[in-house]
């Protein structure tokens, strides 16, 4: 897919651990470590707000298009 | 809660039917197996020519001492078992019936009731997986495709009509169209199904 999730690269940024990100955000560390592996096949607008509260981003920070 | 009463409900009912075909299966089995054996022992057993319907009627007499005077009187009972049939229906004793017809008929009952108990199988295998909260998913799909086959199948083992006895001959070819009904309501609810399970997945994968 196209669609590159970097959450890995803002949660070193803001030296956040995956527990401390899922707790904050309020989703389960299994649907954390499926959107951060690029398995999900969507993302709710309430979970990406959730998550670019939380690590103090813009939404272009977390999703990347890369064309193939 | 009603709705887990009413699938409950569904799934007893779906087994005590079930088992009513197979007793009814091994029966049909039985029958035809000691009819071959002694068919002596269906004397009154009379089949209709036109639809095959089997029912029992036997007239009995018995001589009685005459409650008036010196003698005896003849009395004349008929036992019926089964549906009467209306005036100008042929009627034919069983063992008048050709070996051919009885094998026809004994093995488009059998398919019958064997295709009737794999369909109520699968019926309760779909309720019980919506009773565990388990409903899109493949397994139903191929269920409900099985279900729809089988009723196609339903369908084709009473397309063709084949009676054969002394003095009555018939061949016919009829559709049989309330399985056809069933099959396409069943193949209709297998890609509802199929949707529904596509929608699940997606579902699981949304973050």
């Amino acid at each position: 897919m196209p669609i590159i999730v970097n959450i890995d690269v803002m949660m070193a940024r803001r030296k956040m651990s995956l527990t401390e990100l899922a707790e904050r955000v309020g989703i389960t560390m299994a649907n954390l470590s499926v959107l951060k592996t690029g398995k999900a096949k969507a993302v709710r607008f309430s979970t990406l707000e959730a998550i670019c509260k939380e690590l103090d981003c813009q939404p272009g920070d977390v999703l990347e298009f890369r064309p193939e | 809660m009603k709705k887990n009463t009413l699938l409950a409900l569904a799934s007893v009912v779906g087994t005590v039917f079930s088992i009513m075909l197979i007793v009814a299966l091994l029966a049909f089995t039985g029958f035809f197996i000691f009819y071959q054996i002694k068919p002596s022992a269906f004397e009154g057993v009379m089949v209709r020519a036109d639809n095959q319907e089997i029912f029992y009627e036997k007239t009995v007499s018995r001589e009685v001492q005459s409650t008036t005077g010196p003698g005896t009187n003849k009395i004349k009972r008929t036992i019926k078992v089964g549906k009467g049939v209306e005036k100008g229906v042929a009627v034919v004793p069983l063992e008048k019936v050709h070996l051919a017809t009885l094998v026809y008929l004994y093995l488009q009952q059998i398919i019958s009731l064997g295709l009737l108990y794999l369909i109520t199988r699968e019926v309760l295998k779909v309720i019980n997986s919506v009773q565990v909260l388990d409903t899109f998913r493949t397994g139903n799909v191929q269920s409900f495709r099985r279900i729809g086959f089988m009723c196609l199948g339903l369908s084709l083992v009473q397309w063709v009509t084949f009676f054969m006895a002394e003095g009555h001959s018939t061949f016919g070819f009829s559709i049989e169209v309330t399985p056809l009904v069933f099959m396409l309501a069943a193949f209709i609810l297998a890609e509802i199904f199929k949707e529904g399970n596509q929608l699940y997945e997606q579902e699981q994968l949304t973050i």
